[in-house]
């Protein structure tokens, strides 16, 4: 048995490498993808124009500007006058200004009250602007000092939510929840696509039918099969998880070890639907475009592109059926909160129950069908 | 004599959802002929053969190959036979000789026995020179002959094989055929799917096949003595009306046209010549030639075919 599904795999590589498109498409085109989505959200918001109104001057003042440049969100330059503030917003020269009220270090330091200071952002930018207020709050807090704050919107007059929670991605950097989930959701997509074309072109090609008059039988093909697939998907996932880690500075805060394994879990999971996909596509066509259906369905319940926590009851319901939403939230533990098994072993367990889910129903077609 | 039959199947039947492809077939196949199966496209050629190569279960009735089931048993049975789908089914992107050592590969043939296989075999599909072409760059008849060479790579006894000179060249049909005799000479039973009739002429017997079923099966002579009534061919000048006139005439049984001749099954008598002759002049047709003759194949199968259809509407 083994042997036959050696001789497959040394038959899938010398195919792999002989398509010149397929396997740098495979390995180089999500990474690329990664690559461009990480620039931009990364590159995106840092680095705005602040103009700074100090009416107070004093040391206490002094250190709220260095922990806004500390930030790296705010690049604070100092202007002279509330119109300065008001023309720079305006000219579009700043997209937020901090006013501080003179007896400001005053007021700090008497514990009754709270100390005013005032963040003006350009509410026309809603990104921005959302960045600026979130870091701003960041920063007031880690100030450590009970800094009451006013935010007003102008030109666009966006409400603006107050949250002083920001754990873990203390900079609210978009690229640290982006990245992960990008990530840990193209190595997926790509090996249960893979998995379910490459059974799929046998099929398609007419040699499936060959292979059945030989003693290959229907488990070693697909084994042998998706061997590959897998393997590639996985090295994809590898490859962008470093590139993250040392490019982007997504941290990587538990153990690596774990990660690994959990991802190789969740991926032979995911590899299910791939194959259960070639159970009943004739085509490699058919396959993509039902494997491009379940992803996108996929996408929109896993959390990844809209938070699960606002969708109605039922649909937050059906999101805990699909593999993709436990794998991004224990991706995320590991990476930006250094959690372990003790946090979120309810997920890893949700993860192997989907898992043998979907093998039995793919065992169950594959059989039923007989590769036919 | 439970030796002699190879092949035995029994009220075999295979419906796909509301087609049924194989209806009720009980057939026979002798150790070491070559048999050959022809029938109409849609007659459920390909599907017995499927049957047959354990790749299809059936939905009704059993099928024996070589002993084994091809139900319950279909793993001894697939390193006894070959089968040669009517589709080029190998890898494109591979070459000839990996082709070639893919399957030996996965029959797991190992050292010098191996080699010398897929050495004989190269040369004897005639593609020594080919072994480094990718399969997809081969022609038509170079396809069909690897694809041969492929299924023959495990030494089976039993060949299947699915109209396998469809869409190849009058030489290289021939070539093929060449080798399929050789084959025979060897001692392996053939089992072979064809819309050619010269092709079936050459096979051992025939099965005709019709809906599914099989119309007769004997040799091609007995099959050609089958037909009823004596053949005459025709060279009228007004093929269509001759045509329609002749089928009303008394006597005649049938009548098929054949480029520019017509070809009818009539009553015997002595005359039957004169009176046909009698019948184009009556309507002004000229008859450039007639002459008696005997049925080939095409004749013989499609006579028996309108004969089936008549019999069950």
């Amino acid at each position: 048995m083994l042997y036959r599904i050696l001789t497959l795999l040394r038959k899938e590589f010398i195919q792999l490498f002989r398509d010149k498109l397929l396997a740098p498409f495979v390995l180089l085109g999500p990474l690329s993808e990664l690559l461009m989505i990480a620039w931009s959200t990364s590159q995106g918001i840092d680095h705005l124009p602040t103009a700074v109104l100090d009416l107070d001057l004093s040391p206490a003042s002094r250190a709220l500007v260095t922990a806004m440049e500390n930030s790296e969100t705010f690049d604070p330059y100092t202007v002279a006058s509330l119109d300065d503030v008001t023309a720079d917003i305006a000219g579009g020269r700043a997209m937020a200004a901090w006013v501080i009220p003179p007896g400001f270090q005053a007021q700090l330091l008497d514990a009754d009250e709270a100390a005013p200071v005032q963040l003006v952002v350009d509410g026309s930018d809603v990104m921005a602007a959302q960045t600026a207020v979130d870091v701003g709050e960041g920063v007031a807090a880690a100030y450590g000092q009970s800094i009451m704050m006013q935010t007003v919107g102008t030109s666009g007059g966006v409400p603006l939510e107050m949250s002083l929670r920001v754990w873990f991605n203390e900079e609210l950097k978009e690229s640290n929840f982006m990245i992960p989930s990008e990530l840990g959701f193209i190595a997926a997509a790509i090996a249960a696509m893979l998995a379910s074309m490459m059974i799929a072109r046998e099929r398609e090609l007419g040699t499936l039918e060959q292979l059945m008059v030989t003693p290959i039988r229907s488990l070693e093909l697909v084994i042998g099969k998706s061997a590959l697939a897998f393997a590639l998907g996985y090295t994809e996932f590898l490859l962008m998880l470093g590139m993250v880690v040392w490019f982007f500075d997504v941290p990587l805060r538990g153990s690596l070890a774990l990660l690994m394994l959990i991802a190789f879990i969740y991926m032979l999971v995911e590899l299910g639907w791939g194959l259960m996909i070639s159970a009943v596509a004739k085509t490699q066509m058919q396959a993509l475009l039902i494997a491009f259906a379940v992803v996108m369905v996929m996408i929109i319940f896993s959390g990844y592109a809209f938070p699960v926590e606002t969708m109605p009851p039922l649909m937050r319901l059906i999101a805990n059926i699909f593999p993709l939403k436990h794998w991004l939230i224990i991706f995320r533990s590991i990476l930006l909160k250094g959690a372990g098994l003790e946090v979120f072993w309810p997920q890893l367990l949700a993860i192997l129950g989907l898992g043998t889910l979907i093998y039995t129903g793919t065992i169950t077609l594959l059989r039923q069908k007989k590769l036919e | 004599m439970a030796d002699e039959w190879v092949i035995e199947t029994e009220g075999l039947t295979r419906t796909f959802k509301k087609v049924t492809a194989v209806n009720n077939l009980t057939l026979q196949i002798k150790r070491g002929e070559i048999f050959g199966l022809v029938g109409p496209d849609g007659a459920g050629k390909t599907t017995t053969i499927r049957l047959l190569a354990a790749i299809l279960d059936p939905t009704g009735g059993s099928a024996k190959v070589d002993g084994f089931d091809t139900v319950a048993q279909p793993e001894p049975i697939k390193r006894r036979i070959g089968y040669m789908a009517q589709r080029f089914n190998l890898y494109g992107d591979l070459s000839v000789w990996e082709n070639l050592n893919f399957f030996a590969d996965v029959f797991e043939m190992t050292g010098t026995e191996r080699q010398e296989r897929i050495e004989m075999l190269l040369n004897f599909a005639r593609l020594t020179e080919f072994r480094d072409r990718h399969a997809a760059h081969l022609s038509g008849g170079m396809q069909k002959k690897l694809a041969l060479a492929c299924t023959l790579i495990h030494t089976p006894d039993i060949i299947y094989l699915d109209e396998p000179t469809t869409g190849v060249d009058p030489v290289s049909r021939r070539e093929f055929w060449d080798i399929l005799t050789d084959l025979h000479l060897q001692g392996i039973t053939l089992v072979v799917s064809t819309p050619y009739m010269d092709e079936a002429e050459r096979c051992s017997r025939v099965g005709l096949m019709y809906q599914g079923g099989l119309v007769v099966c004997d040799t091609p002579e007995a099959i050609k003595a089958m037909t009823e009534g004596e053949l005459i061919a025709l060279w009228p000048s007004d093929l269509r009306r001759a045509h329609d006139i002749l089928l009303g005439t008394e006597g005649v049984l049938e009548v098929q046209t054949y480029g520019d001749q017509l070809r009818l099954f009539a009553r015997d008598g002595d005359d039957i010549m004169a009176r046909l002759q009698a019948t184009l002049t009556e309507h002004n047709i000229q008859l450039a030639d007639a002459r008696r003759t005997s049925p080939r194949m095409e004749e013989a199968f499609i006579s028996l075919i309108r004969r089936q259809m008549n019999e069950k509407p």
